[in-house]
């Protein structure tokens, strides 16, 4: 089992937020999401309910992960993206991958 | 501890038989009778917006024969029911919840919708509700029903004429899901004509009891699976929420609550099966920071998975936790949600 200190659990979170509020910001942004970054959680659903993200919107999202994270997604990769979450979890393992 | 009736590969949490329920569910395609879930009819002049006045989405903007999953509110935020309200011709609503909170839903509302001319009828006396479920369910139901039902959208519903039911498509398992509420009397005969249609498609009936499982790995929670004061902001439910929307019950208390959760729900992938339960303490370092909220097992990723109540400093994905409980201490990390992708997802 991982045993870490609170102060290294606190940097931990301290990151994950901050790269989530990132994301949010650029979708919100990119997107015209008529919703500030506290009114979405990051396990909320991009497709369907909960964002209701489109098709159109899913090649917008992974454009702009691409520019800002400096990563690549084939198509393959978007499956993965269902919600704010798995987003992250794509940029945390991809980030710094030149194209 | 060893548990006799538990076969290899299955987890005090999840008994050998409803391994065979999840197996149909995931990988094929089930048949549910969900005759024990909640379904309401709301009808007449201002049903709607009679209705929306107390749902915490926006019912004036969905579209006919269109549906949106959303929260019925205390004003002190707190859940009474999570439900999926359906908006037909008219001036009529459906309503589905879950079991647990059926009657007292239905209470609420009749409560509610007291003003002249909106009726509230309970359809589960008169109505059974069956549930076709699985990556093959389209396929299955289109056969009985017509092609038609390719073109359903999510969270849609259509009247079908052939066999003269409703069918909704919904669903909170991450696979296609089509529900058919039909007159009970004739309920039997068409469950035979699903089954004996989706023969070659292999379908088979499956117990609703496996749900909740299916549902923890998409991260759509029960009732069962939360605290009872907790509030849709701690639990991570904002997208059933809307904030452009105000009066409802516990409207101002989110808008109050959001920038400022009181803890954070986060689902947990534990290191070893059998160990954790609901209600077990969440540690780091020797500081309790929160506790199990529900925990299950997940055939599909061989672990327990849980729902979790964290401090909100430390409740975010990738966090490490040790569990302490009864059965005794196993580690736990934060994980995002849904947990895998579904053999539904990746066809489309």
């Amino acid at each position: 089992m991982a045993e870490v200190t609170l102060s290294e659990a606190r940097d931990i979170a301290a990151r994950r937020k901050e790269l989530s509020d990132r994301v949010k910001r650029m979708l919100i942004d990119r997107l015209s999401l008529q919703l500030e970054v506290d009114e979405i959680s990051d396990d909320s659903p991009l497709f369907g309910s909960g964002l209701g993200l489109d098709s159109v919107d899913a090649l917008e999202v992974a454009i702009s992960v691409e520019t800002e994270f400096g990563v690549s997604i084939t198509d393959e990769d978007l499956h993965a993206f269902r919600s704010i979450n798995t987003v992250l979890d794509f940029i945390e393992e991809h980030a710094g991958e030149s194209k | 501890m060893k548990n006799a009736n538990v076969a290899t590969g299955a987890s005090l949490n999840h008994p050998i038989d409803s391994q065979r329920n999840y197996h149909i569910i995931r990988n094929r395609v089930a048949l549910l009778d969900l005759s024990s879930e909640g379904r309401l009819r709301v009808a007449g002049a201002n049903a709607v917006k009679v209705l929306d006045r107390i749902f915490s989405m926006d019912l004036e903007i969905v579209p006919r024969w269109h549906g949106v999953s959303g929260l019925f509110l205390r004003e002190d935020a707190s859940i009474i029911a999570i439900a999926t309200v359906f908006k037909g011709d008219d001036d009529e609503c459906y309503v589905f919840t879950e079991a647990a909170s059926a009657a007292t839903l239905r209470d609420h509302l009749r409560s509610h919708l007291s003003t002249d001319g909106v009726q509230l009828v309970d359809l589960s006396a008169s109505f059974s509700c069956l549930s076709v479920i699985g990556p093959s369910a389209q396929s299955a139901v289109s056969r009985t029903c017509g092609d038609d039902i390719l073109g359903m959208r999510y969270l849609s519903f259509e009247f079908n004429p052939t066999l003269g039911v409703q069918v909704f498509r919904m669903g909170f398992c991450g696979e296609y899901e089509y529900r058919l509420l039909c007159p009970v009397e004739a309920a039997e005969d068409l469950a035979q004509r699903l089954l004996e249609d989706g023969r070659t498609l292999e379908i088979d009936r499956a117990e609703p009891a496996v749900l909740p499982q299916l549902m923890m790995e998409m991260r759509s929670i029960c009732l069962h699976d939360i605290p009872a004061a907790a509030n849709p902001i701690d639990l991570g439910m904002h997208w059933m929420l809307s904030f452009r929307k105000r009066g409802y019950p516990g409207a101002e208390v989110l808008q109050a609550l959001k920038g400022k959760p009181g803890s954070r729900a986060l689902m947990l992938r534990f290191e070893k099966t059998g160990i954790a339960c609901a209600g077990d303490r969440l540690e780091i370092d020797g500081t309790d920071v929160g506790f199990c909220s529900s925990v299950v097992f997940s055939p599909t990723l061989g672990q327990d998975i849980g729902l979790a109540c964290v401090d909100p400093v430390y409740g975010w994905v990738g966090v490490p936790f040790s569990v302490d409980g009864p059965r005794g201490v196993v580690g736990a990390v934060g994980v995002s949600a849904p947990l895998f992708v579904t053999k539904t997802v990746s066809s489309v």
